[in-house]
């Protein structure tokens, strides 16, 4: 028998909703048009009884499937055990421990994030000998491996005693390279030259290893190449080679600026094989 | 699935019970929650099995799925079934094991690829079990996804049609006609095999 689905206007059959008319699954007046139908359509009176066979053979034979797969079936007691164990320690509805905290943890970051902002952008806007005092302090207490002792700096800021772990110089420094005129290599050399009179060369050392990949890769070859060091320019080269090239050198990239990094790793390579001229370097020219 | 009145009737009922001892759950009679997993851990694991096609994958699924609901029962319907809401939880981590093998290939933590899975359960099987498993495995290849998701709800999870719509958020009448083509070709298929309900 063909089978057309039947289920929109009023001649038309009910194949389509018999199913659902047999589970009682119909809108009243839906139900009340399929019964009104059947009452005068021997075609869906024999299609509805069709439909309850096959639905029950069709439940049958997922039975069927699953009766000859019990074997693969889990240990039940201990699948719910399993559950139970790991839901009994908190009440519905509670999420795992990091969760319940995660409010707090994220509070807790952007307050860190605005302390870390007003104190990195702080010290430029103050210049004078409270900042310069605050960035040595911090700087020697750095290499002695000690806290400063706020009691030898009455003139320091209260946030550079708070955050004695972050060596400001090289930071601010580097935060530098990254802004308008990162390229302008005479200038960040200058810079450096005032801050590494400031600072002590460990704790600038320090804080160079902790810097990102990239930012370390561009303080590393200014520096190479300012001091004509090959020794310092092939450890950069390296640095280069085996972390930054890898990942494309995308890292740091600024619209108008492509491939800076790569250029400063160009300047390496020809700082190796032949004396590089300070014209020559990456930015120069801006 | 129950189709006759008492049936309906019973099926009510149950769905009262099952919302009141969840309502209890919540209030803090937490043992309450292994009679949730004793009643329908069976399901979502044969669901997951299903689509997985791994058991051992398909015990880490239905773990993961009742947690997930445990975590989020507060944000439970009362006024809807237990049973299809972890269901749904269970399918969305399924199908995100299954793109996970898509993007890394599948591992199967029992040992068995899917196809072994299929000859172990025929091979279990009565010879009568096996002839009709065996044709409705066949023709179930027959259907698009979109038609066999919803005929393998309704008649191998036992779905109302609301709860099919619910599940895999559709409308009533796109699943009533997806199931309807469904079940067209199926019995068509299984006709062509020789088989009659």
């Amino acid at each position: 028998m063909k089978r057309d689905p039947g289920a929109s206007g009023g001649d038309a059959h009910v194949e389509a909703l018999l199913d659902a008319f047999r589970s009682g699954e119909l809108e009243d007046a839906e139900r009340a048009r399929v019964e009104e139908h059947l009452a005068g359509c021997a075609r869906c009176r024999e299609e509805l009884a069709a439909t309850g066979a096959w639905s029950d053979a069709f439940d049958r034979a997922y039975a069927a499937r699953r009766a000859a797969a019990a074997e693969l079936e889990p240990d039940w007691a201990a699948q719910r055990a399993a559950i139970v164990a790991r839901t009994s320690a908190r009440a519905p509805g509670g999420r795992p421990a990091f969760w319940r905290w995660a409010p707090q943890i994220a509070l807790a970051a952007v307050a860190a994030l605005i302390v870390g902002i007003v104190w990195r952008e702080n010290p430029r806007e103050e210049p004078g000998m409270a900042s310069r005092a605050s960035e040595r302090v911090v700087a020697d207490s750095a290499v002695a491996g000690s806290p400063a002792e706020p009691a030898e700096a009455p003139d320091v800021p209260a946030r550079a005693r708070e955050m004695p772990a972050a060596p400001p110089p090289p930071a601010a420094r580097e935060e530098r390279l990254e802004e308008d005129g990162a390229d302008d290599f005479a200038k960040a050399r200058d810079e450096d030259a005032v801050l590494h009179e400031a600072v002590p060369q460990a704790a600038v050392g320090a804080a160079q290893a902790a810097l990102p990949p990239l930012q370390r890769f561009q303080l590393e070859a200014r520096e190479a190449l300012g001091a004509r060091d090959t020794a310092a320019a092939r450890r950069a080269l390296d640095l280069w080679s085996d972390t930054l090239a890898p990942r494309g050198d995308t890292l740091g990239q600024r619209p108008g600026r492509p491939g800076q990094p790569a250029a400063l790793a160009d300047s390496l390579r020809d700082l190796l094989e032949t004396p590089v001229r300070a014209d020559s370097l990456p930015g120069a020219a801006e | 699935m129950k189709r006759d009145p008492a049936g309906i009737d019973e099926e009510r009922a149950e769905a009262e019970e099952e919302a009141a001892l969840i309502a209890r759950i919540a209030a803090g009679e937490s043992h309450g929650f292994g009679l949730l997993v004793d009643r329908y851990q069976r399901r979502v694991w044969w669901m997951c099995l299903r689509m997985l096609g791994d058991p051992d994958e398909a015990d880490e699924v239905v773990q993961e799925a009742f947690v997930r609901a445990w975590e989020r029962l507060t944000e439970f319907d009362p006024a809807q079934r237990f049973y299809p809401w972890v269901f749904t939880i269970a399918r969305n981590r399924c199908l995100n094991a299954i793109r996970r093998r898509r993007t890394w290939g599948f591992v199967s933590l029992s040992g068995d690829d899917p196809p072994a899975l299929a000859a172990r359960e025929a091979a279990g099987a009565r010879v009568e079990d096996r002839e009709l498993g065996g044709a409705l495995e066949q023709c179930l290849e027959t259907l698009s996804d979109e038609q066999r998701e919803v005929f393998d709800l309704r008649h191998g999870e036992g779905f109302k049609y609301a709860e099919i719509a619910a599940a895999l958020e559709i409308s009533h009448g796109t699943v009533m006609s997806r199931l309807h083509r469904a079940r067209e070709k199926m019995r068509e298929c299984l006709e062509g095999k020789g088989m009659t309900p």
